[in-house]
């Protein structure tokens, strides 16, 4: 999945500060296209479309941090999740602790 | 019918020999065979037209019989006049002059010549059956050109028969042109006499007939002699070879009195005797004779058949009611709830049939579950049961190429230069979709009904003891999954679960899930989240504990939860794990895209890869899983319907009308009237997910978890039903 996020230059996952990044011609985000800024507007533009989106983009996270589970030998790995997740991946150090 | 027209056809004929001698005078000429025959015409015409006109009648007919031909046929057999018209006929119809005058010359020229022909031989009547003398006659009428040789073939065939009768060996007819060769036999010429007589109207044959023609004043005796026949019947056309045809000596010998004094016949002589003359009177049939035949063999057949068929369905119809006499009586508490709404009682046969199919149909839905899900019969990883797809898999696959297209948009070699936000358990800012949260999500299912406390060894130790200790994985059969490399936690959500006995672990962690799969759909109460978010867990409680590292998007115990779960569960509790995610949170047609995610995601993790989580929600559902979802795609969102979106999100249909909830519930349409099949059809899939046999990997808290689901399910098919108010 796309890390729209990411390639907005966002940290986190406020949907409003993509959104205004959106607006904000002056942002062009990476190894995006103008079609394909405009198709994310287009997407952004649907409230629920907005909160899935949203949803997801943590769940993605989610998975980024533990995709080392993939690496036993009785797992599998039949979604390609790595390759899924490779714009939600960070560096260790880079992860958030937890209380 | 044939004679009277052939009569009409000679009279013209005859007409001008009319004799003066009056009619009485000359009737009492006639023999009594003949005088009665003569009476048979014109009696009727007598009673008709007068005196006259039977005075006319009779001289007309004496007239007519005054002619040879015309007298000879009256003494012909009913095979020869049959003989004699066929071949007359066939060569009207295909002879140039078409008419009265050339059938008549045939019959003269054929009558003429039928007189030197051999004396007519009829079958002794033990050696022929019907039938084999019909088809004697069908072949002797078509091979032969005219009624002499019909006469021929007629008796070689019928001497032939009689011999092999005598001899006691198969009929095989010899060849007509053979057949035709062979002289009558004596004793055979003697029968044909006989039996000529039967069917002419005691008449005598036609060297008697000839006498009278040439002295018409004599009596008409029958001649009962046979070697007058043999004399007044040369047979001109035979040679002295063909005089000595086989056969002759055995038609008589099949008559001796020593007969008596001979073995029985071998029965499977016998059998062969009956089978040729079986064969003979099936190739001997026309074909309307076939049909009926036909018919008459394949009707009893039929028959048959349609009892055994009705017998099967019968039998079948009465073990599906046993079924449904036993589904009954499992379900006392909807009965009562059903006769309590209703006023009847549901077990008395005596009320009216519809109400009882009704009732049997309510009644054995609910209670067909322990049946319906009884996976210890079959291989539990699959379900075990046969699940009816809704839906074509033709919209799978559809889906399954627009998401290998989607795919193609995932970047190959991107570099992960995205950071995370470190404020995701922090407070949502306003405009924020986590704004419109409900209060009475999943959450509250969870902990009000039951007592989450339970087995938690600080509060209650003794609680250890009384719980079943399914949750054990080391008792498992199953060998846990290899590890991830990853073994030590990397939150302290992790170490906390770690630091629990054996048995609460699998329960905590698989809470986790259950509550992050919830959460992630944003089915919790704001004001409780803001409350777990502030001090939740403080107070010792582990599910606070857990819902507010849920509440804080901790994806470090995520991970830390999948892990353990991956490093300690066995495969089927991790199948069962699938299965109650589903059943605590997934309605029917409504799994989000966040749980479809994390399903796949986890059965990946688990081990247990796409086919296996695809079958378990065919189970649960009886319809494909949709692929995986692509939020970012436009795409991706136009093909999702409006329904679906509603469906989506729990907290919108938590503020509908309860009837809708209930719809929703049971994965049944938002809009139009419901029917009680598609209700209880509706109830049947979502009772099965809940089965506690589903279940039996897991824990007590887990079964009693989809308990409370079923309960759930049963309350909206009442409130559908209008069973309960």
């Amino acid at each position: 999945m796309r890390n729209l996020f990411a390639r907005f230059g966002i940290d986190g996952s406020d949907i409003n500060h993509l959104e205004r990044a959106l607006a904000d011609s002056a942002v062009q985000p990476a190894d995006m296209t103008p079609a394909e800024v405009e198709e994310v507007q287009r997407l952004l533009s649907g409230v629920e479309r907005r909160k899935h989106l949203s949803r997801l983009h943590l769940q993605y996270q989610a998975i980024a941090a533990s995709i080392d589970t993939l690496d036993g030998a009785d797992a599998c790995d039949t979604h390609r999740w790595r390759k899924r997740i490779v714009e939600f991946e960070v560096e260790s150090e880079e992860r958030p602790h937890s209380p | 019918m044939s004679l009277c027209l052939l009569l009409a056809g000679l009279l013209p004929l005859t007409g001008s020999l009319a004799q003066a001698q009056p009619v009485d005078e000359r009737l009492e000429s006639l023999s009594r065979a003949e005088r009665e025959y003569v009476g048979r015409r014109c009696l009727p015409k007598e009673y008709e037209e007068g005196a006259a006109a039977y005075r006319d009648c009779v001289s007309t007919a004496l007239d007519a019989r005054s002619t040879r031909a015309s007298v000879i046929f009256d003494t012909l057999s009913f095979d020869d006049r049959y003989a004699l018209q066929e071949v007359c006929a066939e060569r009207e119809s295909t002879g140039p002059d078409v008419g009265d005058e050339r059938m008549r010359a045939c019959m003269d020229e054929q009558i003429s010549r039928l007189v030197d022909a051999p004396e007519p031989t009829t079958p002794d009547p033990g050696a022929l059956t019907p039938s084999e003398r019909r088809d004697l006659a069908d072949r002797c009428t078509t091979e032969s050109n005219s009624v002499a040789a019909y006469r021929r073939c007629m008796t070689a065939e019928v001497s032939a028969t009689e011999a092999s009768s005598a001899d006691n060996s198969v009929v095989d007819p010899p060849a007509i042109a053979a057949a035709e060769l062979a002289p009558p036999p004596e004793s055979v010429i003697e029968l044909a006499q006989a039996e000529t007589t039967d069917t002419l109207p005691e008449t005598d044959v036609s060297p008697a007939i000839e006498e009278s023609v040439a002295a018409p004043d004599s009596d008409a005796v029958p001649n009962s002699d046979p070697l007058t026949n043999e004399e007044t019947a040369p047979n001109e056309d035979l040679n002295s070879d063909e005089s000595s045809a086989p056969g002759n000596e055995t038609s008589v010998s099949s008559d001796s009195p020593d007969d008596a004094d001979l073995p029985p016949p071998d029965i499977r002589q016998r059998a062969s005797d009956a089978l040729a003359r079986l064969n003979l009177t099936i190739a001997g049939l026309k074909g309307i004779e076939r049909v009926v035949l036909g018919t008459a063999v394949a009707l009893p057949l039929l028959l048959i058949a349609a009892w055994g068929l009705t017998r099967g369905s019968r039998a079948r119809a009465a073990e599906a009611r046993r079924y449904e006499d036993s589904l009954s009586v499992r379900n006392h508490q909807l009965s009562n709830r059903l006769r309590e709404k209703t006023g009847r009682h549901t077990g008395d046969s005596s009320y009216p049939d519809e109400f009882d199919g009704r009732q049997a149909a309510l009644t054995g839905d609910a209670a067909a579950l322990p049946d319906l899900f009884d996976d210890r019969e079959h291989d539990t990883a699959r379900g075990g049961v046969d699940v009816p797809s809704h839906e074509p898999m033709q919209r799978a696959r559809s889906e399954r190429d627009l998401d290998a297209t989607l795919d193609a948009t995932l970047p190959n070699d991107i570099a992960g230069s995205a950071s995370v936000n470190d404020e995701q358990g922090g407070p949502v800012d306003e405009g924020d979709p986590l704004d419109d949260v409900v209060g009475e999500g999943f959450a509250g299912s969870l902990d009000t009904s039951l007592d989450v406390r339970k087995g938690m060894p600080s509060k209650d130790p003794g609680a250890a003891d009384r719980e079943t200790p399914t949750t054990s994985t080391a008792d498992s059969a199953d060998t846990p999954a290899e590890p991830s490399p990853v073994t030590v936690p990397l939150s302290a959500f992790g170490r906390w679960i770690e630091s629990n006995d054996e048995r609460r672990r699998l329960e905590l962690a698989i809470e986790f899930l259950i509550y992050w799969m919830a959460y992630g759909d944003e089915r919790y109460d704001p004001e409780t989240r803001t409350r777990l978010l502030a001090d939740g867990g403080n107070d010792g409680d582990p599910h606070d504990l857990i819902k507010r590292r849920v509440l804080e998007q901790d994806i470090n115990a995520f991970a830390d939860s999948v892990r353990w779960l991956q490093r300690n569960a066995n495969e089927l509790q991790r199948i069962q794990i699938l299965d109650l995610l589903m059943v605590l949170l997934v309605s029917d047609r409504a799994m989000s895209p966040l749980q479809n995610t994390l399903l796949r995601y986890l059965s990946d993790a688990f081990g247990l890869g796409d086919a296996t989580l695809e079958e378990r929600h065919e189970v649960a559902f009886g319809r494909p899983m949709s692929t995986l979802p692509r939020v970012d795609l436009m795409a991706w969102w136009n093909r999702v319907s409006e329904d679906e979106l509603l469906r989506w999100d729990a907290r919108t249909v938590m503020q509908l009308d309860p009837l809708d909830q209930y719809r929703s519930q049971l994965g049944l349409p938002m809009d139009g009237t419901l029917d009680e099949a598609q209700i209880v059809e509706g109830f049947r899939w979502a009772a099965r997910r809940c089965h506690p046999h589903r279940f039996d990997a897991l824990g007590d808290r887990e079964r009693s978890l989809a308990e409370r689901q079923y309960s759930k399910f049963e309350e909206a098919r009442d409130r559908l039903l209008g069973v309960t108010a």
